[in-house]
């Protein structure tokens, strides 16, 4: 982030390429702003295809299109060079979507929901009116990402944040987006709250690549470097991948347990139908039995209840109604606590000739008493001929459904019973009913004259049981994913940034070796050239000493020009590219050989020169090693008679090994690593003449051929110097 | 045939003079005109400001330095090419720049010949007077009227 070079592709940057980026953005904005407005038309006139698209989906809220109407508008106008306004108004759609969050976080209703327009669509939602927390919080972000474009903050900290911002809403508008594609249930009901609609989805989309878009016609207008982009961008295209992935994973296990749920729903339905089918049809012998007989016995009839209620525990008592219409023979089940009292409802109505002709049993409305609910099931004592009242069972709610729920399903699920839509049976309140809204699965039927409901969800430990790690690892693995791939991104602009300051570096140094090329030779060359006129012109004149200064100046002036050449030959070594290609050596060689012809010329040289192989290099660096190297053996074999050179090179696997070999000086074993250190010298410059340049740029030559050199030696021995370098395309750092 | 002048283009003084000594130690018959950058060399070749009253004659050889300042050799090189008459001048590039570029660059603009100066001045008057001896007095040049 520090260091923004223009980068090159930008601008080369077509002017249609440039074009693309402003006029995709402002239809993106447009489309936005006539969302908007579509939205709002449907509000106002009602209709509901426009809110809804479809009669079962969640309607785009009025805030909603309202907030589309400002950050539609703020990014047309910012893109119309307009960026503070076009921020301010972003700004108040942030606010907008931060107010609805507050509602959400805090439960607490600001009245804002229903400010502007009365919510008046029937899909149940829980606040009417209040658009998603999804949709506020696509809101803040990309109400502030319009905001942020402004802030007075380097270019690049902006762009990232900016990125960052326009990436989530996009990814938040297309994963529910997705979502609706592939099945309208799990993406974007964030518990069960308000969905985000369709629509709303698609025009978050839409947004965040518009205002993505915008940001990169930003950065080409203002030569920036568009890579800067590319680390959030990939981080986010990552995510919104794992995420699908990790809905896909999660909606397919959750289908799964509401499979099994419908059906312990259906298997509890039934139970209770049989339960009670079962029962009645037994507690109906009663009146049977009373109806053969004409009568019975208070005994009997005591013994007889007194086993009912003992196989019956649901059974709160069991009394007979006469045909006056009162309460006797009431017998109140022991097995129960229920604090005693005489709960019967005024059912005067059952001895009305109507009700008398009824043969099968009656079952009355619940009702409740010490919060508990109950309900009572009429036997009519009634043959042919013969009415004497009713045997009447109460029934406590609770117990009858828990008998109905067995242990193994009252454990793993909560059921709820619902009778004529009022709740007979819940589970005990410390269960989690925040698990109801989501998972619930319902079961209707109608028996007795009523309406039964039950509602069936999962424990927590069920959900627990059955969420297997999957989900969360690709989430995980995809979060580790993402930002590794991002970091990858990353890691080569920065590489890249590197590379260009390297290659402007070199340049730099080329311009200056260029310039010490001309401007340090210059005055050399006068030195030397008027003290030679000097010489000339008073060459009677001058006494010997001072002949033999101005010879001194004169040669100094020429060492320190051989010491420029030197250096210069040996920077441009270390820059300049390498373009390795394949030749014979000994062709090199003898080249080589050729232009040292006059060093040797008048000398006695034997040449021993091997078969030399191909070799793998830099052509006219590698001819500055050899003739370093070839210079230095006729150099200091000058004292020898005859003065013997060897040239010789072996292969072996990967590498080639040339060794040049003389008779000459040589020099102390101790001295073989110094040898190649820049200036360093072994001699006087009398004994030996040298700039101390040589070696040291041969070790540089070869060691960016990925290669080494060293030497082997005795005083007075002569020298061995060895080149190992890579005889191929496959490098091999040594 | 009027003997044709060496046009010598070079900045330096001090060059200059050294390069002219070491021309007159071959006591070429030639003369030596010099000019100091490349601006006051289109003048000369020109026949325009300080050398208006100049006789319109082309030089039998231009020695060019290639760092001169106003207008470099580099430049002058292009300039001359691409004038119809001035693009006959044989020119021998005089130089102490060693760069490839600069070799590269002379020789796709058409030089004669291009010459590092070497520093001993003892080669240095060899190399220029061994220049002049061949374009003054061997070559003949491709002016047509003489």
């Amino acid at each position: 982030m520090n260091n923004q070079i223009p980068h090159e592709s930008v601008n080369k940057a077509t002017k249609h390429v440039a074009i693309l980026f402003f006029i995709m953005p402002l239809i993106g904005s447009l489309f936005c702003i006539a969302l908007a407005i579509a939205v709002f038309i449907g509000w106002y006139t009602h209709n509901l295809a426009l809110i809804q698209i479809l009669p079962d989906l969640v309607p785009m809220q009025y805030n909603t299109a309202l907030g589309f109407l400002l950050i539609g508008a703020g990014l047309l106008i910012s893109l119309l060079k307009l960026p503070k306004i076009g921020g301010i108004i972003g700004f108040l759609a942030a606010v907008l979507g931060l107010l609805t969050l507050i509602e959400y976080i805090f439960a607490l209703d600001l009245h804002i929901d229903q400010l502007f327009m009365n919510h008046y669509i029937t899909v149940e939602t829980q606040y009417p009116g209040r658009m998603a927390p999804n949709t506020a919080l696509c809101f803040v972000l990309s109400g502030l990402s319009l905001f942020w474009v402004c802030i007075k903050s380097s270019i690049g900290k902006r762009i990232y944040i900016v990125t960052t911002l326009n990436c989530i809403v996009a990814v938040l508008g297309a994963i529910s987006f997705f979502g609706y594609l592939m099945d309208f249930s799990t993406l974007i009901r964030w518990g069960a709250m308000t969905n985000m609609a369709w629509h709303t989805a698609f025009g978050f989309l839409v947004w965040g690549i518009s205002a993505q878009l915008a940001i990169t016609f930003f950065s080409i207008k203002h030569n920036l470097d568009l890579r800067l982009m590319q680390p959030m961008i990939a981080f986010f295209l990552s995510m919104f991948v794992f995420i699908l992935l990790w809905q896909i994973v999660i909606f397919n296990e959750s289908k799964g347990i509401r499979l099994t749920m419908k059906n312990v729903s259906d298997e509890i339905s039934k139970e209770f139908q049989d339960r009670l089918k079962t029962e009645f049809t037994v507690l109906q012998r009663l009146s049977s039995r009373w109806v053969i007989n004409r009568g019975t016995k208070h005994e009997s009839w005591m013994v007889d209840v007194n086993n009912y209620l003992t196989d019956h525990k649901s059974i709160y008592s069991i009394g007979w109604i006469n045909t006056k219409g009162d309460l006797t023979w009431n017998v109140r089940n022991n097995s129960n606590n229920i604090p005693g009292h005489s709960l019967w409802p005024d059912e005067k109505n059952l001895l009305s000739n109507e009700a008398k002709r009824n043969k099968t049993y009656i079952v009355s409305k619940q009702f409740s008493y010490n919060k508990n609910n109950y309900f009572v099931a009429y036997f009519p004592i009634r043959g042919k001929d013969y009415f004497d009242g009713y045997v009447a069972v109460l029934y406590n709610f609770e117990n009858l459904s828990s008998s109905v729920i067995s242990n193994v399903i009252f454990s793993e699920y909560n059921i709820q019973i619902l009778s004529n839509n009022k709740i007979i049976y819940s589970p005990p309140a410390h269960r989690a009913t925040s698990l109801k809204k989501y998972w619930s699965v319902v079961s209707n039927f109608k028996k007795y004259g009523k309406q039964w409901t039950i509602i069936v969800w999962p424990s927590w430990e069920l959900l627990q049981d059955n969420r297997s790690w999957a989900s969360f690892c690709i989430l995980f693995c995809g979060l580790i994913f993402s930002l590794i791939v991002a970091l990858l991104f990353k890691i080569k602009q920065d590489l890249s940034n590197e590379k260009n300051l390297l290659r402007s570096s070199n340049n730099d140094l080329e311009s200056f070796s260029y310039s010490i090329s001309h401007d340090l030779r210059s005055p050399l060359r006068h030195i030397v050239g008027f003290i030679d006129l000097l010489k000339k012109e008073e060459n009677a004149n001058l006494a010997d000493n001072s002949k033999r200064y101005l010879n001194i100046i004169s040669e100094s002036a020429s060492r320190m020009s051989a010491l420029i050449d030197g250096i210069l030959m040996l920077s441009r070594a270390g820059r300049k590219e390498m373009s390795k290609t394949f030749f014979p050596l000994d062709e090199l060689i003898s080249e080589v050989l050729t232009d040292l012809s006059p060093e040797y010329h008048e000398r006695q040289i034997e040449w021993s020169i091997n078969e030399l192989p191909t070799i793998y290099a830099d052509r006219s660096s590698f001819k500055l090693v050899m003739q370093n190297l070839l210079s230095n053996a006729i150099k200091f074999t000058r004292l020898k008679d005859p003065a013997k050179i060897m040239v010789s090179c072996s292969t072996s696997g990967n590498y080639n090994k040339i060794c040049i070999s003389d008779n000459g000086a040589g020099f102390k074993s101790e001295y073989t690593n110094k040898i190649f250190t820049l200036f360093h010298r072994l001699h006087k410059e009398s004994e030996y003449e040298g700039t101390g340049i040589g070696l040291a740029n041969v070790e540089r030559i070869v060691r960016r051929h990925h290669g080494k050199v060293w030497a082997e030696s005795e005083l007075g021995q002569g020298a061995t110097f060895f080149v190992l370098i890579p005889s191929n395309n496959n490098e091999v750092i040594l | 045939m009027s003997t044709r002048k060496i046009l010598l283009a070079e900045d330096d003084d001090r060059d200059s003079e050294l390069t002219i000594t070491a021309l007159r130690e071959h006591k070429l018959t030639n003369e030596i005109d010099r000019v100091a950058d490349g601006e006051e060399l289109l003048e000369y070749l020109r026949c325009e400001g300080q050398y208006t009253d100049r006789e319109d004659q082309l030089p039998v050889v231009l020695l060019l330095d290639l760092k001169m300042p106003k207008i470099g050799g580099i430049e002058i090189l292009r300039i001359l090419k691409n004038d119809e008459k001035l693009k006959q001048i044989p020119i021998v590039v005089l130089t102490s720049s060693q760069e490839d570029t600069d070799l590269k660059e002379c020789y796709e603009l058409n030089v004669n010949a291009y010459v590092v100066k070497p520093v001993d001045f003892h080669h240095l008057i060899e190399a220029v007077k061994e220049i002049g001896c061949f374009w003054g007095m061997y070559n003949r040049p491709p002016y047509i009227d003489d």
